[in-house]
């Protein structure tokens, strides 16, 4: 558990950061707050500090003196900067620092929270201070889809980033063998860089990321350039690299980054190529309700409901479209539902590919519910598994959120804790540490998740579902779900009824 | 006011004439000429007329010398032939002594005739020499020029003052007498005898022709005349009628008198014996006139110079008024704020040609002021922002919205709170102290700006950027895409289509330009209006209400960077508006 130190010489300040942020859900338990400099530099004295968030003017001590005293006394502290004044004099001064962000006040209650959130994420994952760091969360959060326009305008000028390209691409790569891809990543950050704006990162996942900016993107050019490449760095066997839809807005760079994860981590890569081809139906919502049906039935306690549900999806999409195609996007729903579910458990692709996938179904279309059902049986095993790896009280939690979410109920951290008689900053703590999501990410994805089925009602107003998921605020569940789905409930219900429309027609 | 703004040409009936400063100059000149031209003939007058005076004065004087001369040459003639033991004596005591009713013997005669030879030759003006005595019946006359006597005759014109002849010597004015050998005319002077000699008187006629050549020297005057006289009887007359004036003439004087005729001028000679009077005459009119010979000339010559300073004036006035029509004329373009105007011409004048300069240098430096003013005002309006910005902490502004933010939080009012961290972020972009800033940064606030009409239009349009990375190395002047954002939300979008967009483009341009151009699929604009706005984006801003939008942006522009920056609007054929912006590269760190 952590412990954060808040320094403003305004209380209401102090006093809106206490209490506009869930710090128990995001693990942190120690929450202290003063009002100057010299007194925070006492606090370092008497504890470790996490966390350390601070306005630059304050009595006594300034918040860049007091965070250069920090580096000396705690390097492994983070810092975050919430100021008033704009001056890029400073913001050079703080990102010499090795400050996670440089915030303007006023700010966006929305946007602390995500950098307090990516920050703790950057704990909970032990990245280290560097000058670069402000660049890797801007980064990281612009292809995560979790920064606003706003604050990534702001920091793109900060950081001399060229927002304004007529296209943008994400390239990832991957290893997917043992070896060194060391070679390969310099070689495509060089050789793209002659065409391109290449800003790049190491996600989390370990993929090398790559965002090119240009006029032009052909994505045929890009796959030539990177097997040249591999072949040139004699990396084909170690390497996949993924290329992501080419965007339009600097905005939705997430967009790319998300379908060259799909393609990554949808795939199989002992048997991929160098380039990595890209499914158009990974995403959309014909994949978004299976895998939603996917995931109910896997969460289902009883293994007769479950098996039974398996022989109604199989059923299901057999009376579709044809048996390879359908077989495919049974398999990449689970691979989605897997990989969704557990970010932290590696080798998930692998698992099901070599230990599900295979000799299951013989391509005879009449055996293909009865190897449906096996399948999902088979995938089920790897769930409980990852599921079984979590501690009890992880797997609790978990529980209750879906089942609240599902049952219509509200969702409560606290309540939960409370009726269980553990200490909330430890099961947040708890929570992240194991599912590798905060409490509340997690829990608005199984609100969105749920939402998605509601939509499929044509009869049902958004304000509702917003409701019943459990959103007091329906502008704010549109908004969730913008960032999830990349587009808004209404188009999205559009879609998800034209699609079920030209579904039933045959 | 209204006069103002009349041509000059339509004015030009309003002559310089009619100056009174030149009316008032020409009178004052005109009474100058004429009191020099009077005080001239004047003095010419005067000058003349002495010239005349002197040279009668002259004649007066040689006239009365011979005069006198006259008189005494009688007594020269006469004294010797009384004096005791001459022949003459004897023989002339003898005429007036003896009472004789007998001629003369042919003896007597001869004697006589030799006395009286003597006598004549001693002045040739004698002419002739008269015996008369009481006692003798017959009276004898000698005639010089034949050496003859001869008998008087009774018709001798002197007989009458012979006959009362009281005092020793008188002397009678000219009478015409028919003489043997011609008639007489001049003067004669009787003397008395003495008493010892008898009784009676000698009577010399003297040829007065000197007399009259001398007063008749005088060709110049038709009207002058001489006059010698005696105790008021005239005596000698160059005029064929003697002047006479009623009063007393003094000697040496002079002085004008009436007469029948008309005035006269007179002079009395200083030589007076024997109370007579020598003196000239004439007829005032004359001498006025003879002595104004000159001035009539004098006067054309004054009417000439006069004629010829107004022809010159005129000339001259012409000149300059078709000078400063010009400089009218332009000063007219100038006041109509036609300040490209230039005065040209060929100046004649020397001074107008510097008026024209420097008209002319007013023109272009009021041009330069209007425009430098112009530009001053708009660095003001900066200043003023910027002053605004110095005397407003901003980090008290942020940091107060930060604590209204967190009020609202506290109160549960969430809404309210984003809303004023949006406005907050709003107000970061109008207040930053600089109006020189990265592309970036204008480009960040451009996009704020764009999110609030977002949020009206959600998903009906799209705004799309294309930017190279090597134009946001440069900076910009603040608050270039409002205007152009603004524009487009307004007149250019069309609300009834889903795909409307929005696209700014950034290119470098040439060597040393950027090249923005932002273009949108909306309603586009007519080609005329299109064309009207371009021009008016070149006019300077004349109203208040002008100097918002594209107009003030293109201004803005210019001012900044100058020439050829600035907006141009452009259609696009498939419709909507392309709007181009070329600006100069420069960094913000060379600001």
């Amino acid at each position: 558990m952590y412990t954060v130190l808040l320094v403003d010489d305004e209380d209401s300040v102090l006093e809106v950061l206490k209490k506009s942020i869930h710090w128990q859900e995001l693990g942190v338990d120690k929450l202290l707050a003063v009002s100057d400099g010299l007194t925070a530099l006492d606090c370092f004295e008497r504890q470790h500090i996490d966390l350390l968030i601070t306005d630059i003017r304050m009595p006594r001590m300034n918040g860049l003196e007091l965070i250069g005293r920090v580096r000396d006394i705690s390097p492994d502290t983070h810092t975050i900067l919430l100021t008033a004044y704009g001056e890029f004099e400073y913001a050079k001064q703080a990102i010499a620092l090795g400050v996670e962000n440089y915030l303007l006040k006023p700010v966006a209650r929305e946007e602390v929270e995500q950098n307090i959130r990516n920050t703790l994420d950057n704990i909970y994952r032990k990245r280290e201070n560097s000058e670069s760091l402000l660049q890797e969360n801007v980064l990281r959060r612009w292809t995560a889809g979790n920064i606003g326009d706003e604050e990534l305008s702001d920091r793109a000028a900060m950081l001399g980033m060229n927002l304004y390209q007529k296209a943008y691409c994400v390239v990832c790569l991957v290893k997917r063998a043992r070896g060194s891809m060391a070679g390969m990543c310099s070689a495509c950050a060089e050789t793209f860089a002659k065409e391109y704006d290449v800003w790049r990162f190491w996600d989390e996942k370990g993929n090398y990321v790559m965002i090119l900016g240009g006029r032009e993107i052909d994505t045929k050019a890009l796959t030539d350039t990177l097997e040249r490449l591999a072949w040139e760095t004699e990396t084909e066997q170690i390497v996949s690299a993924a290329i992501g839809t080419p965007v339009r807005q600097a905005l939705n760079v997430r967009l790319s980054y998300q379908a060259a994860c799909d393609a990554i981590e949808l795939v199989d890569l002992q048997t991929a190529g160098v380039v990595l081809g890209s499914r158009e139906d990974v995403r959309g919502t014909n994949a978004d309700l299976l895998a939603e049906e996917i995931k109910i039935l896997f969460f289902l306690p009883e293994e007769e409901s479950r098996l039974q549900g398996y022989r109604h999806l199989a059923h299901k999409l057999a009376l579709g479209t044809s048996g390879g195609e359908a077989f495919a996007r049974l398999v990449q729903g689970c691979l989605y539902v897997l990989v969704n579910e557990f970010p932290n458990y590696g080798g998930i692709q692998e698992k099901v590919y070599h230990h599900s996938v295979s000799g299951v179904w013989d391509g005879e279309e009449a055996h293909l519910e009865q190897a449906a059902v096996v399948f999902l049986q088979k995938v089920y095993g790897i769930f409980a598994e990852c599921f079984d790896a979590y501690t009890p009280i992880v797997r609790r939690v978990v529980l209750y959120i879906r089942n609240c979410v599902l049952g219509g109920e509200g969702v409560s951290l606290k309540e939960f804790c409370g009726q269980n008689g553990m200490n909330p900053a430890y099961i947040g703590h708890m929570f992240k540490g194991e599912t590798g999501v905060f409490f509340n990410d997690y829990l608005n994805r199984c609100r969105i998740e749920r939402a998605i089925v509601l939509l499929r009602n044509p009869n049902r107003m958004v304000k509702d579902i917003a409701e019943e998921v459990g959103f007091t605020n329906t502008s704010y569940f549109v908004k969730c779900f913008r960032e999830q789905k990349g587009i808004s409930p209404a188009k999205y219900r559009q879609e998800l009824l034209g699609m079920q429309k030209k579904g039933s027609r045959p | 006011m209204k006069k103002r703004q009349t041509h000059p040409e339509q004015e030009k009936t309003e002559k310089l004439g009619q100056n009174r400063v030149t009316l008032a100059l020409m009178s004052v000149y005109l009474v100058i000429i004429i009191v020099i031209s009077l005080a001239a003939s004047s003095a010419v007058y005067n000058q003349r007329r002495l010239e005349l005076l002197s040279e009668m004065d002259m004649t007066l004087v040689r006239a009365a010398t011979e005069y006198e001369n006259l008189t005494e040459n009688f007594w020269s003639i006469y004294i010797p032939i009384f004096e005791n033991g001459g022949n003459g004596q004897l023989t002339l005591r003898s005429y007036y002594m003896t009472e004789e009713e007998k001629e003369l013997t042919p003896f007597e005669k001869f004697e006589l005739r030799e006395v009286l030879f003597d006598m004549a030759t001693r002045d040739g003006r004698v002419q002739w020499i008269a015996l008369y005595t009481k006692k003798r019946e017959k009276n004898y006359i000698y005639y010089v020029g034949q050496n003859t006597l001869q008998p008087l005759e009774a018709d001798f014109p002197y007989l009458e003052e012979l006959q009362e002849k009281q005092d020793v010597m008188e002397i009678y004015g000219q009478k015409r007498f028919n003489m043997v050998n011609g008639s007489f005319n001049g003067i004669a002077i009787a003397g008395g005898v003495p008493e010892s000699s008898g009784s009676g008187a000698l009577l010399v006629g003297y040829d007065s022709s000197e007399l009259q050549q001398i007063c008749s020297d005088q060709q110049r005057f038709s009207t002058l005349q001489f006059d010698i006289t005696v105790e008021g009887k005239s005596i000698f007359s160059s005029g064929s009628e003697p002047y006479l004036p009623d009063s007393s003439l003094a000697l040496g004087s002079s002085g004008v008198f009436d007469t029948e005729s008309g005035k006269r001028y007179v002079k009395v000679s200083d030589q007076g014996k024997n109370r007579a009077r020598v003196y000239y005459s004439v007829e005032w009119k004359e001498l006025f006139r003879l002595s104004n010979r000159n001035t009539p000339l004098l006067l054309l010559l004054v009417a000439g110079l006069v004629i010829f300073s107004f022809v010159v004036y005129g000339m001259i006035l012409r000149m300059l008024s078709k000078e400063v029509g010009i400089i009218r004329t332009g000063l007219w373009q100038i006041g109509q704020k036609n300040l490209d105007y230039r005065i040209e011409g060929n100046f004649q004048q020397s001074g107008f040609a510097e008026i024209a300069d420097s008209i002319n240098d007013m023109a272009q430096s009021l041009k330069e002021n209007i425009e430098r003013a112009y530009e001053y005002e708009l660095r003001q309006k900066e200043a003023e922002m910027q002053e605004l910005q110095a005397k407003f902490n901003p980090h008290f502004l942020y940091n107060s919205l930060e604590m209204f933010r967190a009020r609202c939080y506290q109160n549960k009012d969430e809404e309210t709170a984003e809303l004023i961290a949006q406005t907050a972020s709003i107000f970061r972009g109008f207040l930053a102290g600089r109006t020189f800033i990265p592309l970036q940064e204008e480009l960040a606030f451009n996009k704020r700006y764009l999110a609030l009409f977002h949020a009206r239009y959600g998903d009906k349009v799209e705004v799309l950027y294309d930017f190279d990375t090597e134009v946001l190395e440069y900076g910009i002047i603040r608050n270039v895409f409002q205007p152009l954002i603004e524009n487009y939300f307004v007149h250019g979008i069309d609300p009834s289509r889903e795909d409307n967009y929005i696209r700014f483009q950034g290119r470098l341009e040439g060597a040393d330009m950027i090249l923005i151009t932002v273009d949108d699929n909306g309603t586009g604009m007519e080609p005329q209006k299109l064309e009207e706005l371009n021009a008016s984006l070149r006019e300077q801003i004349a109203t208040e209400k002008e100097s918002y939008g594209l107009k003030n942006l293109h201004q803005r522009l210019r001012l900044f960077y100058g020439e050829p920056c600035g907006l141009t609007l452009c259609a696009k054929e498939s419709g909507g508006l392309v709007i181009q912006i070329l600006i100069r590269r420069k960094r913000c760190e060379d600001s």
